[in-house]
Parts: structure tokens; C-alpha cells; sequence
């Protein structure tokens, strides 16, 4: 339970990049997993798998809600700008250690476009593989391959650009 | 045909995940080996893809379990339940039973996937409780004869969770691996969540004898009256 809290938070979180709207998103995708478990099947993948689609349609809808709120028309250019504002709402608790690099990696995260920034979570930050983010995004294989490198280029520039430049380990 | 920085730029991700042929793979290499504009980018985005693997996940905060338990085991969930449920298990669905009940569902799941059930292959009517407690069979009995501890002890069934995806990377950035400095100042939060896990499990507990006790199928193995 804890764990899959953990992960649904840790999805909903770098996608929203806001601790409270991470919060409700979470305990909303608990609720929506109790209600459609019987829609659960073992060989449409992995539990792990079938709790991130369903966490990964939520954030969807979420985004989508949360545009039409703010923005009358499609507006595109200006969500990057809008979300650094959200990011500065309340964080969650952390060490200083660990949070400095995390802080940067969600302020390049939150401007990327929500294409590539759901398929590099998924790929580096939940550690799902190509198949899986294939089955979560129900996208073609060169879909994922190629939202997951052109996500990844990006936020190594905007990392870059912060004067972030990680040692390989 | 030798690849240009375009090629490079194109497959730099399956290069990193290791997806790339063997002769796919000298080919990458050998381009960047070679070419002074790819050479930086491709050791740059290593060090990013590692750094984020290495990312340790965030801890929610401990009240988030609790508001779950409370939301989930509240009237307005058992509600919509109620409405798709045979009747011999409207009884079962109280409020007060269905967070504990729906996470035995989990445990079933996890556990039939461990022992290889289909699930495809099951209607609501297979999870009459007699027919469950049935194609459970001796393996759950034999788990269920260590008795209360078991249930009790989530840790088994993340464990056959974890066995099922053996493949996940960042399942080592676990938090067990928090250097001791910061554990101390989490300790009063680690017994509220402690406390939260508790509840569940006495739930999933009251939830399993509110199952077989239901269906007059009796106690559990072991304690069944001749
Ligand atoms: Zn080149």
C-alpha cells in the first residue's frame, strides 16, 4: 500500500509538480483503482503497469481541466510559464541533500510539453520499461521511443542551461 | 553506411537503455569516438539519464495513507459498489468493510498472479467466497497456517510483488537507504504511517472472516468444526 502510494505520488508529483494537487491526484487514483478493479486484467501487463495508465489518465484529465480554467483559448505557449507558477506552491518534505538536484530536475521537467514529460517520468523517474510505457501511453513503439529521446535532449538543454551538469556515475 | 549526428541524435535513447544492435551500437560508438559535437552531448545526457535513475523518490506525506483509508472506507465508495454486487455480498459491503475487503482483492491478485491464476479467465461469481477459499487451495492454507502474522505482514505480499517485476530499476532508491541522520527525523511521521498500515491490516483481516464467515464456509483451516 505504501509503496504504490509512494509511486502514484511520485508520478501525479513530477507531472504536476505541485505536493498538494499530487496529493488529491493520488488519493483520487486510489479511489478510481477500488471502483474498476474488476476491469483489471493480469495479461494486460503488470499490476505496477495497469496503476500507472490509470494514474496516467487522471493526470490527463487533470491537465486538461486545469487549462481550460486558466486559459480561454488554447494557449499553449504560455503553459510553461503558468506551471512555474504552480511550482511554487508548497513542496513536500525532503532532506536539503537530495532536494537541490530534484528541485532543478522538476523545474526543467515542468517545461517540457506533457507529451515528453509523462515519457520521461515514466522511463527514468518510475522505471518503467519501452513495452510498458507503450501499454500506459497506448502509443506505437516509435512513438515512445521517440517522445522518451526527445524528452530526455530537452531536459538535458534546460538542465544545462541552469548550470546543471551531473557526472555520469 | 556510417552514421551521421543526426543518426546519433535519433537513437541517443536506445544507445543509453541499451535497445541498439551489437553492429548498431559500433556504429554509434564509432561516430562519436570520432566527432567532437556529439561526443560532449552524449556524455552530458548520460550523466542526466544516470543522475535520474539516482533520484531518490519522494516520501508522500504520512496523512495522505490516512485521508485514503478514511476516503476509501467512506459512505460515498461503498455506494457505488454496492449498486454491481451480488447480493450475497451486499452485506459484506459496509463501508466499514469495503477498504479492508478491496485490499484483499489486491492480495489475491498479487497472490494469483504469484501462482499463476488467469484472471481472464474469472467472473464475479468465481469470487464467491466458496469458490475462492476452494481454488486458493493448499497453497493459501499453508500460508494462512502461519496464521494472523501473515496477513498481517504486508511485507510478503510487496515482496511477491517485487519478485514479479525483478526488471525495475529505481527499486533500488528505496528509502531503507536514507542515511541514518535523516531516519531519526522521520521516525514520528514512520510510526504515524506504521499506525495507518495497521489499520489496513486489521481491516484486510476483519474484511476475511466478514468473507467466509459470510458464506457460512466457517473459520479458517484449522479451526473448521467437524
Ligand atoms: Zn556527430
Amino acid at each position: 500500500m505504501r509503496r504504490h502510494t509512494r509511486r502514484i505520488y511520485n508520478l501525479c508529483y513530477r507531472f504536476t509538480g505541485n505536493a498538494h494537487e499530487a496529493e488529491d491526484l493520488t488519493q483520487e487514483v486510489f479511489l478510481r483503482v477500488y471502483r474498476t478493479l474488476g476491469s483489471y486484467r493480469a495479461v494486460h501487463g503488470g499490476f505496477t503497469t495497469w496503476i500507472a495508465s490509470v494514474t496516467r489518465n487522471l493526470l490527463i484529465d487533470h491537465y486538461r481541466r486545469s487549462r481550460r480554467d486558466r486559459l480561454t483559448d488554447s494557449l499553449e505557449e504560455v503553459l510553461p510559464v503558468i506551471e512555474q507558477k504552480e511550482s511554487s506552491a508548497p513542496r513536500p518534505d525532503q532532506s536539503a541533500a537530495r532536494g537541490e538536484l530534484s528541485q532543478q530536475v522538476q523545474r526543467a521537467l515542468l517545461q517540457l510539453s506533457p507529451e515528453l514529460r509523462e515519457a520521461v517520468v515514466l522511463r527514468d523517474l518510475q522505471g518503467l520499461d519501452y513495452k510498458e510505457i507503450q501499454e500506459v501511453l497506448q502509443v506505437p513503439e516509435g512513438t515512445v521511443k521517440s517522445r522518451i529521446n526527445r524528452g530526455r535532449i530537452e531536459l538535458a538543454r534546460l538542465l544545462e542551461q541552469m548550470g546543471v551538469r551531473p557526472s555520469p556515475a | 553506411m556510417s552514421w551521421t549526428c543526426e543518426h546519433v541524435e535519433q537513437r541517443l535513447s536506445e544507445y543509453l537503455d541499451r535497445l541498439l544492435t551489437p553492429a548498431e551500437r559500433a556504429e554509434f560508438a564509432a561516430h562519436v569516438q570520432a566527432c567532437p559535437r556529439c561526443r560532449p552531448r552524449v556524455e552530458h545526457l548520460g550523466g542526466v539519464v544516470s543522475a535520474l535513475h539516482r533520484l531518490a523518490p519522494l516520501e508522500p506525506p504520512p496523512r495522505l495513507v490516512q485521508r485514503i483509508l478514511e476516503q476509501t472506507s467512506g459512505a460515498e465508495a461503498a455506494r457505488g459498489w454496492r449498486r454491481r454486487l451480488p447480493g450475497w455480498l451486499l452485506p459484506v459491503f459496509t463501508p466499514r468493510f469495503a477498504m479492508g475487503a478491496v485490499t484483499v482483492m489486491i492480495a489475491f491478485l498479487v497472490l494469483s498472479q504469484a501462482l499463476g491464476i488467469s484472471w481472464s479467465q474469472v467472473s464475479l461469481a468465481d469470487l464467491h467466497p466458496s469458490h475462492l477459499y476452494r481454488a486458493a487451495d493448499r497453497r493459501l492454507n499453508l500460508l494462512y497456517a502461519r496464521g494472523v502474522k501473515f496477513v498481517n505482514d504486508l511485507r510478503v505480499i510487496q515482496e511477491l510483488q517485487s519478485r514479479l517485476q525483478p526488471a525495475t530499476p529505481p527499486e533500488g532508491s528505496e528509502p531503507q537507504e536514507l542515511p541514518p541522520a535523516n531516519k531519526q527525523s522521520e521516525q514520528p511521521e514512520q510510526r504515524r504511517q506504521n499506525h495507518a498500515d495497521e489499520i489496513l491490516h486489521h481491516r484486510m483481516l476483519l474484511a476475511y472472516f466478514g468473507l467466509t464467515l459470510q458464506n457460512g464456509t466457517g473459520l479458517p483451516p484449522g479451526r473448521i468444526r467437524p
